[in-house]
């Protein structure tokens, strides 16, 4: 269908077929203009001069183009709509991908609003927010508080307002104009807005044997893994914020940790107060210049890594390896799409948070420019809910 | 029929999901929570060969086979637990 159809429904206000009709172009995102020729002279004027005189009602005009009493059949043919079926018969308000703290707190304010919302999420609800350990700059918890925690308020607070989860996952996004489809692995689903935040996944080294040994001495999350490792010796990787809470977190467990900081240690002075004491407790041992080049082991268990120190080789023999060394986005699905990333494959926005594809918003982590922060992720949700708003008001007929 | 445990800790995100598809498709499951029962921590290492959380371990009386997820992996609960 071209995405320029000039669509008029004439009709009246106890025409049923003219409801219908009605409801069949809301549901595949036809804009068109609704006109009553009982209540207007001049729309039954104007119907009966582009239907060539008196009419059956409803009059679909498409173009100039006359119909009466269309079915939805023949509408459908008419516009071009056949080919977009989608799996639960509905046209979704907004679809957001992801349920992080992100899409979380911008599904809080669209369905205060009323404004039908559904969530995929692929992974963990709450996003890498749930599986961190203790948050303590997250506003409004003077005490802190423990990353799940949090997670499940946020998806609390979403869902009492009528947001749908569904555990699943986006694998395309079609811009369809009046609306977009997206792939899923329910079906085809059909929205007529979206927000992506999708957040980011952890960095891997890509040295040998980190694959081989993933789960079985080789981790990227301590509050899931580290009480396997009760007075065990670990290897953290990592030198930001996260490598030193993580590793801070992990000598509850261990006897001993060796940090592993390919440059020098970047996280908060905060952070870096309280490793100082673990480090003068002899807790915690920090190696800078420290480059990790391969993860051993043996009879299916990690027992040495072999890293370059200063670039003297240099082997640590530990029981695992914790690797925290920064995040990617998530948006492979997003490759063949007409969606924009940055060179580091983050989503590019507007001011508006808008994407390349009109009607299509992103927000948190994935998106470029992002501060990789769970108060800014859930500030950029509200703002993102604010503009998918304004964007659906815009849209509607 | 098809016996489910979940082998699971406290604060574990990713138990929290494991358990959540599984009510989602309405199997019942029986929960061994490692906090609380830390003897069978070694058990569920060796058995699974993983030292991670969730361990879903699926037995099936009738064909006499065992099989085992190893942490939130949705299609591959959806084809072992089917």
């Amino acid at each position: 269908m071209s995405q320029a159809a000039h669509v008029i429904i004439y009709s009246s206000a106890g025409n049923a077929n003219g409801h219908a009709l009605g409801a069949f172009l809301d549901e595949n995102g036809v804009h068109y203009e609704s006109k009553d020729a009982d209540s207007s002279e001049h729309a039954k004027a104007e119907m009966q001069a582009l239907a060539g005189g008196e009419s059956e009602m409803p009059l679909l005009v498409v173009n100039s183009e006359a119909h009466a009493n269309p079915t939805h059949a023949e509408v459908a043919q008419l516009l071009g709509l056949t080919a977009d079926e989608s799996a639960d018969n509905k046209m979704h308000d907004v679809v957001m991908i992801g349920a992080g703290p992100s899409a979380l707190a911008a599904a809080v304010y669209t369905t205060r609003e009323d404004i039908g919302t559904v969530l995929y999420e692929k992974g963990i609800i709450g996003g890498l927010a749930a599986i961190t350990d203790w948050v303590d700059n997250y506003p409004g918890f003077p005490k802190g508080i423990s990353g799940l925690e949090l997670a499940q308020s946020l998806e609390q607070q979403a869902e009492r307002f009528g947001a749908e989860i569904r555990l699943g996952e986006v694998e395309t996004i079609t811009d369809k104009g009046s609306y977009k489809l997206l792939k899923t692995t329910d079906g085809n689903i059909r929205t007529r807005s979206v927000l992506i935040a999708t957040g980011s996944d952890y960095k891997k080294l890509g040295v040998p044997g980190e694959e081989e040994f993933y789960g079985r001495g080789v981790h990227y999350c301590a509050t899931c893994d580290g009480a396997f490792y009760r007075d065990k010796k670990l290897v953290v990787v990592g030198g930001g914020n996260s490598a030193v809470q993580e590793a801070i977190f992990l000598t509850r467990f261990t006897t001993h940790i060796d940090l592993l900081v390919r440059s020098e240690i970047r996280a908060s002075e905060i952070l870096r107060h309280e490793l100082d004491k673990l480090v003068e407790k002899g807790q915690i041992t920090v190696h800078l210049n420290t480059a990790t080049d391969e993860i051993v082991g043996k009879d299916n268990k990690v027992t040495e890594i072999r890293a370059q120190k200063d670039g003297v080789p240099t082997t640590f023999e530990v029981d695992g390896a914790f690797i925290f060394i920064g995040l990617l986005p998530n948006t492979d699905f997003l490759k063949n799409s007409a969606i924009k990333l940055d060179s580091h494959g983050f989503i590019k926005t507007d001011a508006g948070l808008q994407t390349t594809i009109q009607g299509v918003f992103a927000s948190g982590d994935v998106r470029s420019g992002a501060t990789m922060q769970i108060a800014s992720a859930v500030g950029e949700g509200a703002t993102a809910a604010l503009k998918l708003r304004e964007y659906l008001e815009g849209h509607r007929k | 029929m098809k016996q489910v445990t979940v082998y699971s800790q406290n604060s574990c995100a990713s138990c929290v999901m494991v358990k959540k598809w599984l009510a989602m498709k309405n199997v019942e499951y029986k929960e061994v929570n490692l906090d609380e029962e830390p003897a069978q921590r070694e058990y569920v290492q060796k058995m699974s060969g993983s030292s991670t959380v969730p361990v879903v371990v699926i037995e099936d009386k009738a064909s006499e086979s065992t099989a085992i997820s190893i942490g939130y992996k949705p299609a591959q609960l959806a084809t072992i637990v089917a």
